[in-house]
This record gives C-alpha cells, sequence and structure tokens, in this order.
C-alpha cells in the first residue's frame, strides 16, 4: 500500500468482532471529511470483506484491517491462509457488495496470501 | 454480548418480527432461527428493519432464505425497511425483486393479507 498508514488492525477470526474494524473505518472516514452516507458504505465494504475472509476459510488465527490515507482512504483486508478459499454464494455476495460501495476495489496476492484493497475519496475532494 | 433484539408479536394473524440492533453475519443465524420457527408454526411473516442500524449482506441472506422457506410452505414474508441505504444494498445484490419490501408496517400488512393498498 503506497501512502502514509494511519492504523493497523488484527482481528481474530470471529465474526462478533468484526464490529471493530468497522467502528476503526468509521472514525478515521469521519475524520477526514467523508458524508455520512460515504461512511455507511465504507462500513459495510469493509464488513463485507472481513466476512469474505471468514466464510472463505482464508482466516485461522487473524484477519488484517491495514488503513492508508491514499486517495482518500484505501483500506486491505486480508485472512492469513494462502489461496483464494473454496468458491460460496454468500462469500460471493460479500465480495459484490464490497466492490458495488467503494471507487475502486482491487484483489492481489502477496506470498499466496489473498488481499482486498478498498479505495474511496469523499465526493468533495 | 447481544447485538440484535428481536421483538415477536402476533398482529391480525400476521407474525410481526421487530429488530433493534445489527443485522450482520454475527447475528444473522438468530433471524434465520426465529424465521424457521414462525413458518413452521404457519402463517405470514412481516419482518421490520426500521430500528435495524446496520444490514450486510449476511443479514440480507437471512431475510432471503426466509422467504424462500416461508413461500415453499405456501406463505410469504414481507421486509419493511426505511433505510436508503440498505435499500440500495439489496438492489446491488439485484434481491429487490426477489423480496417483498415495503416503507412502513401497515404497507407490509396489506401486502401480506392481500388488502388492496
Amino acid at each position: 500500500m503506497s501512502g502514509r498508514t494511519l492504523v493497523e488492525l488484527r482481528v481474530a477470526p470471529d465474526a462478533e468482532l468484526l464490529r471493530s474494524a468497522r467502528l476503526v473505518v468509521s472514525s478515521l472516514a469521519a475524520d477526514r471529511g467523508f458524508s455520512l452516507e460515504e461512511i455507511e458504505d465504507l462500513k459495510l465494504a469493509v464488513q463485507e470483506a472481513c466476512a469474505s475472509r471468514l466464510l472463505l476459510g482464508l482466516a485461522r488465527s487473524t484477519v488484517s484491517v491495514t488503513i492508508g490515507d491514499e486517495a482518500g482512504l484505501t483500506i486491505e483486508v486480508s485472512g492469513d491462509v494462502e489461496g483464494s478459499g473454496e468458491p460460496n454464494e454468500d462469500a460471493a455476495m460479500c465480495l459484490a457488495l464490497a466492490e458495488a460501495l467503494v471507487d475502486e476495489y482491487t484483489v492481489r496476492r502477496k506470498d499466496g496470501v489473498e488481499r482486498i484493497v478498498l479505495r474511496k475519496a469523499p465526493a468533495g475532494a | 454480548m447481544n447485538r440484535l433484539e428481536i421483538v415477536i408479536t402476533t398482529e391480525n394473524a400476521v407474525c410481526v418480527m421487530r429488530l433493534t440492533g445489527e443485522l450482520d453475519v454475527a447475528t444473522a443465524p438468530s433471524l434465520r432461527d426465529e424465521i424457521a420457527n414462525a413458518v413452521a408454526k404457519g402463517g405470514p411473516i412481516l419482518v421490520s428493519l426500521e430500528k435495524v442500524e446496520f444490514l450486510d449482506s449476511r443479514g440480507i441472506g437471512a431475510l432471503v432464505a426466509g422467504t424462500r422457506q416461508a413461500r415453499e410452505s405456501g406463505t410469504d414474508v414481507a421486509v419493511v425497511i426505511v433505510s436508503q441505504s440498505q435499500r440500495h444494498s439489496i438492489e446491488v445484490l439485484k434481491l429487490e425483486a426477489f423480496l417483498t419490501i415495503r416503507a412502513s408496517e401497515a404497507e407490509a400488512l396489506r401486502a401480506l393479507t392481500g388488502a388492496s393498498e
């Protein structure tokens, strides 16, 4: 991720804990002039990206969320398991929604681990 | 931690579920269970998301699964959604035509009971 890293978050792969990633993203987005609607979109996009790691079995002990300030906010979400997981309809819904809510959606692979990169800028930027 | 509260009442033979909190990957299974219980009892089901602050795709998935289950049993589920962003999520997933979505409980009740709108 280019740009400055603002926060790195490691969350146990527990659906109940994904809320903490949403709260951090929400706080950073509010500080950076995103509208309420844009903040809701970002919260949901990061939730879906994190949930997809769980549903695909790609997070054994942690889900990593790295938030940077490149072109608005850039959020990289990854698990700790190599590969792409077993495709399933639930995970596909997560990723389809995440992709629709951000300006740029990219899937990268580093050291065999898939990373979902979400980028969104405030409309007024 | 209980982030989703579901209050269930029966009104005019309709099972009404009023949700408060967050309907997401962690809490959606409890809604699935409640809808399955209601389907087993028979009769139409109204699920109100008016007080749901956060809805993710797994929450939407629970609504879809419940609706499918109800229709297979000869009844239906109507969903009350007032949030534009929540409606937008359903549209992105192209599920607005499958789900019976209304903007108020009164409209949802009319959709379920067949009364003229």
